[in-house]
């Protein structure tokens, strides 16, 4: 493996390669900081513009831009108390306080390490795991695959909003709309149309921006329309002896850092569990396990290095089932699988054998990344600030021509254009009634992967599909998949009710 | 949020029921070999399951009345999940307008006229009212993607045609 990782940094460092990991760390921060963006924006808006690099450039701008929105929502959370995304909600509670107390300036630095720290960990738990879970993987054979997406499907509905059934409903018609387009076994037409645009299937970048990005730029436009509220005013540039973060008070939290990365990493690794989960179970771990638990809230930077090495330690663990399942576990893993299929890498468990110097060229782009993320990060610490004064009438307008930019670039199409506008509607409908945006990606994803698992065992097995309770991992997988039926359908439904 | 979600529902039962009996048996062709599934099988599947899940969403929320309102605490949306009312519809229909306003003009008045107008008219909906900054954005922004676009990528965004 080491020596893998020695080829794969062989690979990686190269200028080109390193620009674009910067370049990917300086937007990620832009746009965590921006309010209403945030890395899911700048993956979906970034992710066409992608498609002229090579590929391991590509991932390692992508990974970059991750990283550094993660990290960026952290500084409206703690100069506004306005997280920049929702996983640093947590990181206003003590970030907030520092900011009134003047010490803004060192809760940013200790947000910065704290995050650094939480990357690093994952990314080392990704390079670690995801070659023997790939051993493993290769075991698979159709049936426990259908199982197994079964199952992420359920997971995943479940965990990621409040209503099961609702979160079924957006991943079954995120699969139905990704049947449109050629058959996969007999290339007969469904439901094309005769439109040659959609043979391939629906746009997978279309779809993205507009249900993820527009979606959310579009409900903020209205929102801003009707509460009229658009001014920041921030200024952050204080520097005296109390904002110093000295290496002692840092490492005085070395085990809340590890508690939290441990954490953030075991979220990241099981599909459906969110960022902004894994934030808040790394906080309320370091309260509980406090000797001064009363601290919290009042500015105690233990508190930010709880949340923010928790939430960044799920960036590099999400990576695990998406390169050794092809699963992607939240949405930013969702939209790099998009990354690796338009640079004609597919996830699952073929990639380590068939792409296994491309996926150590990326463990080693992960790693320098956290190095670049920061240096870039302490020398914008002031810098950023700048980009929070930014108003949102402005922002959002840009946001929404760049998205149309965004899809042409790759397609030259605007029927994929007029798709992506298509589903900003739907998106935004979506938001306003609370279906989960997650759980159709992940459908659309997730759905051919399930359709050929399913088709190839019906050919293989002559259509006896006794076979999925005969193969004890398949028949585990189905078990675990009513269990979660049950334990988030019937279950919750008749607790609420007695509660009532 | 109850209403939302009844009419939700309402509308996801007739949808998949549009699909399962002329959508996917229309625009499906039959099975080639004996063994495999018919291509219809996955969208049958999915409209399936749409529609039964729809059903039990619908008797939920009907029964929602008698064991009362539970609060939404959505962790994907926060309070954007507020309900979807005759404002939001109205919002909805404002952005399919505006969507088929842009691709019917972009075709004919290329990406830089179309996509400086829009930009205008969305910051000034958005209460920008300093007559500098939606000049210099609202001109100089789509200016800067077309460059962008064309020397980096060798793209050339859609461009005027009027005849």
């Amino acid at each position: 493996m080491l020596s893998d990782l020695l080829g794969g940094f062989e690979n990686a460092i190269t200028l080109y390669n390193l620009m674009f990991i910067t370049m990917g760390i300086v937007i990620g921060i832009i746009f965590g900081v921006l309010p209403g963006m945030g890395s899911i924006t700048a993956l979906a808006i970034l992710i066409p513009v992608t498609f002229y690099m090579s590929p391991v450039a590509a991932i390692g701008f992508l990974v970059g831009v991750n990283k550094g929105g993660t990290s960026g929502g952290a500084i409206p959370a703690i100069l506004l108390n306005a997280p920049g995304t929702p996983e640093s909600a947590a990181t206003a509670r003590d970030g907030y306080p520092l900011t009134k107390a003047g010490k803004s300036i060192k809760a940013m630095k200790m947000s910065l390490y704290s995050s650094v720290f939480g990357d690093l960990f994952s990314d080392c738990v990704l390079i670690l795991l995801a070659a023997p879970f790939a051993a493993i993987a290769l075991r698979f054979g159709p049936p426990e695959f259908t199982s197994i997406i079964l199952f992420s499907f359920t997971l995943i509905a479940a965990l990621a909003g409040k209503s099961l059934i609702k979160g079924l409903l957006a991943a079954a018609l995120g699969v139905f709309l990704s049947t449109i387009g050629l058959d996969p076994v007999d290339s007969t037409q469904r439901m094309t149309f005769g439109e040659v645009e959609l043979f391939d299937g629906m746009n997978i970048n279309a779809m993205a921006i507009g249900t993820l990005a527009l979606s959310s730029v579009i409900s903020q436009i209205f929102d801003l329309r009707r509460n009229g509220k658009d001014a920041t005013n921030v200024d952050a540039c204080q520097d005296t002896v109390a904002n110093t973060l000295s290496p002692a008070e840092y490492w005085s939290t070395w085990k809340t850092l590890l508690r939290s990365s441990c954490i953030g990493s075991a979220v990241g690794m099981l599909p459906g569990l969110g960022v902004s989960l894994a934030a808040f179970l790394g906080y309320g771990a370091a309260k509980r396990m406090s000797k001064t638990p009363e601290k919290f809230g009042t500015g105690h930077l233990e508190g930010i290095a709880a949340t923010e090495a928790a939430n960044s330690a799920v960036v590099g663990a999400n990576l695990i089932p998406t390169i050794t399942l092809g699963i992607p576990g939240n949405l930013a893993a969702a939209l790099m699988v998009g990354a690796f299929m338009i640079h004609g890498v597919v996830p699952g468990p073929m990639m380590m054998v068939d792409h296994g110097e491309l996926v150590y060229s990326i463990f080693a782009c992960m790693l320098m990344a956290n190095l670049i993320h920061i240096i870039i990060g302490r020398i914008g610490i002031r810098f950023w600030v700048v980009f929070m004064n930014v108003p949102k009438s402005i922002i959002l307008p840009v946001v929404v021509v760049l998205c149309i930019a965004g899809v042409y670039i790759p397609t030259n199409s605007m029927f994929q254009v007029g798709l992506m506008l298509a589903f900003a509607g739907l998106g935004y409908a979506m938001r306003k009634s609370g279906f989960s945006i997650v759980c159709l990606v992940i459908g659309f994803l997730l759905g051919p992967m399930f359709e050929m698992a399913l088709r190839q065992t019906m050919l293989m097995y002559k259509s006896d599909l006794t076979i999925m309770f005969s193969s004890p991992i398949s028949l585990a997988f189905l078990v675990l998949t009513l269990f979660f039926c049950w334990r988030f359908g019937p279950a919750a439904w008749l607790k609420s009710r007695n509660k009532t | 949020m109850r209403i939302t979600d009844l009419i939700a529902a309402a509308i996801l039962i007739t949808l998949s029921l549009v699909c399962l009996v002329w959508l996917i048996p229309s625009f499906t062709a039959p099975p080639e070999s004996a063994l495999d599934l018919r291509p219809s099988f996955m969208p049958n599947l999915a409209m399936g399951s749409i529609f039964l899940l729809a059903g039990l969403m619908f008797y939920l929320s009907l029964k929602k009345q008698e064991i009362g309102e539970q609060p939404l605490d959505d962790e994907e949306f926060g309070g954007e999940a507020s309900g979807f009312g005759v404002t939001e519809l109205v919002y909805l229909a404002t952005w399919v307008f505006a969507s088929m306003v842009i691709m019917v003009s972009m075709k004919f008045f290329g990406y830089q006229i179309i996509a400086s107008l829009f930009l205008i008219s969305m910051m000034f909906y958005c209460g920008q009212r300093r007559l500098l900054i939606l000049a210099l954005v609202g001109v100089g922004m789509p200016v800067l993607i077309w460059q962008i676009t064309w020397h980096a990528f060798s793209i050339q965004l859609p461009m005027i045609k009027l005849y």
